[in-house]
């Protein structure tokens, strides 16, 4: 009897700290409300509004970067929230932690930088904004055009009038 | 919020998207930094210098006119005055700026333009954030300039920034190179109800009240103030989301006073780079105030109000050589009278470089004669050490004296250096008569006793006599000692073996010490 008193009361209890999101491609995530609501402004609106109990939809993050945001918000929230701690250490593990997430492919990183725009995770987009900024420096256009894929729509004329018009900025 | 504008987008893109073919459209979707809405992609384009987000304009439609409506500009190297001039003019006057950064090096012929570049970034009623950091193209960015080549070189530059209206600036950051050629005026009238992070270097400040700073800013948390000279006497911040102050002056008036008061304030730093004496005073009201660094002469009176047992309060002691003697006779040797470290709470003491202890330990032996009982009492507070010595010369008589002195600290850092420019050669044998720390030798029979020290790191250790002679004269005297870390000479490629075996032996006959090597 008391053992399933005491299991019931665990399991409301950690449910109390839950909040559950829903990924656009319909997959259930199950994560800390506290650590998501501290980075995730959208979220906190959220849960605010009252969906703490129904799954909040996400319509346009994908599973897979939801996952990654989430973790991103629970380093962030775990590292940067604790206090007493040496902060200088803290600073290495969070850098260490963002360098790797930098590291994800290409798609992935795109995928990141709108659900960090969607979910308005802040420290998220902008590390992911200032990594694309890296891959773009010291690039030819063309070879922008070959990292990211963009194919060129201008007709030759066009583009012979787009360059006098930023001739000042070239070479 | 819900309603995120993917497809939106997408027809922004590509009016003719059914009309595309399968190849066209897998090529499309792989595109997906053209597919990022345009705010997202200038936010990519803020975190790039100028030069290439204009160039970005070439790489197809979708690109041609996006660096033009980004609210945020930058520039970084090779700043032309045409370039920003340029820039400035091809971006689309419809989006007021948001912020306006300039980190480069400029040569003389450039930084009178900096003046109108700063006027027209504060133009835009938007702005939040306005950097200009330029720094000498030879990189003599810190040098002193004396003022008469200042007037054959060049001109005042008169920065006027806070004459303008500037409702949502939230962080500003000025640095100009030329030892305070750049004169930043605050009249009284200046209202900055935003601004959040102040940083101003290398510039002389004119404030037009000592208050000033404070009046204009109400919300204020970040304020790193870096000058050539203040021509204010008086320095009064107070303001209550303050959390972070820093000062650093080269040569301020000797009757300066300091004044820092608020509930928010953690972290206070003054450094004096070459001021002979410190502030006349200091008021430092800041019960949350949990770091407080000063480097250079303490002043001679100051009321610090801060809970002591959550203080950190670091007394960092200069390194320009003209000033190391001068340091030490004021702060350490008591000739300064009145200047206290209680009066700063200090209990940590920082002597970052060989030369200071070198500096001490002559000027100790020049004073031997002469009756000199440092007063336990005010050195009780001192927890910390860290000091860089040299074993072998007269910089083992000043750690020996600092010892002596600091005899109820906790913890202690030494960092081992292979000598100092202070050993002059004709005096080394004298020294090292007082410099041994070994079994029989000199400060073996002086009756230390560090009987709180429970932790010391060694580092730069290179395994000579004198290293570990005052490495086993530590085992002796710190009764308490609970770990030693000790980190071999960062020029080593490995740790000798011998290291090893010794401490094996300091091991055995100390057992209740853990040795750590790292």
């Amino acid at each position: 009897m008391a053992t399933t008193g005491a299991s019931d009361g665990a399991s409301a209890a950690k449910k109390e700290g839950l909040v559950t999101l829903m990924s656009g491609d319909g997959e259930i995530f199950e994560v800390e409300a506290a650590a998501v609501a501290a980075l995730s402004v959208t979220i906190r609106h959220a849960i605010e509004e009252g969906f703490g109990d129904r799954p909040i939809p996400l319509p346009i993050v994908g599973a897979r970067a939801l996952a990654l945001a989430v973790e991103y918000c629970r380093k962030h929230h775990s590292l940067g929230g604790g206090a007493g701690e040496d902060s200088a250490a803290y600073d290495d593990e969070l850098r260490a932690f963002d360098h790797n997430l930098a590291k994800v492919d290409r798609d992935t990183l795109f995928d990141l930088i709108e659900a960090a725009n969607y979910l308005e995770i802040e420290g998220l987009l902008n590390l992911m904004c200032r990594t694309v900024a890296e891959m773009m420096k010291g690039k030819s256009v063309e070879e922008l055009r070959r990292t990211f894929d963009v194919s060129n729509d201008y007709t030759p004329e066009e583009e012979e009038e787009v360059r006098r018009e930023v001739s000042w900025a070239l070479d | 919020m819900k309603e995120e504008p993917a497809t939106k987008r997408r027809k922004l893109n590509n009016i003719q998207e059914e009309e595309e073919d399968e190849d066209e459209k897998a090529a499309r979707k792989a595109d997906c930094i053209s597919g990022l809405p345009d705010h997202l992609l200038h936010e990519i384009l803020a975190c790039l210098p100028t030069s290439t987000a204009v160039r970005t304009s070439l790489l197809s439609r979708r690109w041609r006119t996006l660096w033009r409506t980004s609210p945020d500009v930058s520039f970084t190297t090779g700043l032309s005055p045409s370039f920003v001039d340029s820039a400035l003019r091809h971006r689309d006057p419809a989006v007021p700026l948001r912020s306006f950064s300039l980190v480069a090096a400029s040569a003389n012929s450039d930084r009178a333009q900096l003046p109108s570049w700063i006027r027209r970034a504060a133009a835009s009623p938007a702005l939040e954030r306005l950097t200009v950091r330029t720094y000498a193209q030879n990189h003599q960015h810190s040098g002193i300039v004396s003022p008469a080549v200042i007037r054959r070189h060049c001109s005042f530059i008169v920065i006027d920034v806070f004459r303008l209206r500037l409702a949502s600036l939230r962080v500003l950051e000025l640095a100009f190179p030329g030892g305070g050629i750049t004169h930043v005026h605050w009249p009284a009238a200046a209202f900055l109800p935003s601004l959040q992070g102040l940083d101003l270097a290398n510039l002389t400040l004119f404030l037009a009240a000592g208050d000033a700073i404070s009046s204009s800013c109400p919300a204020l948390k970040y304020c790193r103030l870096s000058l050539f000279a203040a021509a204010t006497p008086e320095l009064d911040v107070s303001c209550p989301l303050l959390e972070v102050f820093e000062l650093t002056t080269r040569d301020g008036p000797a009757d300066d006073v300091i004044s820092i008061c608020g509930g928010s304030v953690r972290e206070v730093r003054v450094r004096q780079e070459i001021a002979p004496s410190g502030p006349a005073y200091l008021k430092l009201s800041a019960p949350g105030l949990r770091t407080l660094e000063w480097v250079g002469p303490l002043p001679r009176s100051a009321a610090v109000d801060a809970a002591a047992d959550a203080l950190v309060s670091t007394l960092v002691m200069r390194t320009d050589s003209s000033l190391v003697e001068h340091d030490l006779k004021k702060m350490l040797l008591k000739d300064g009278r009145g200047r206290k470290f209680s009066m700063l709470k200090v209990n940590r003491l920082i002597l970052p470089k060989c030369c200071i202890t070198a500096a001490l330990g002559k000027l100790v032996f020049d004073r031997r004669n002469q009756v000199n009982n440092p007063s336990d009492q005010e050195y009780e507070n001192l927890k910390h050490l860290e000091l860089i010595a040299y074993f072998g010369g007269s910089s083992s008589l000043g750690v020996a004296f600092l010892l002596k002195m600091f005899s109820k600290i906790e913890t202690l850092r030494v960092s081992l250096s292979g000598g100092c420019t202070k050993d002059s050669p004709q005096s080394e044998d004298f020294y090292n008569y007082f410099s041994g720390f070994g079994k029989g030798e000199y400060w073996d029979s002086h009756n230390f006793c560090l009987e709180k020290l429970v932790r010391i790191s060694m580092h730069e250790f290179t395994g000579k006599r004198y290293e570990y002679d005052f490495l086993e004269f530590l085992f002796r005297v710190a009764t308490s000692l609970r770990k030693i870390t000790i980190s071999p000479d960062s020029q080593a490629i490995f740790f000798p073996k011998e290291i090893f075996q010794r401490m094996e032996q300091l091991h055995q006959s100390f057992p209740h010490v853990k040795i750590v090597i790292s």
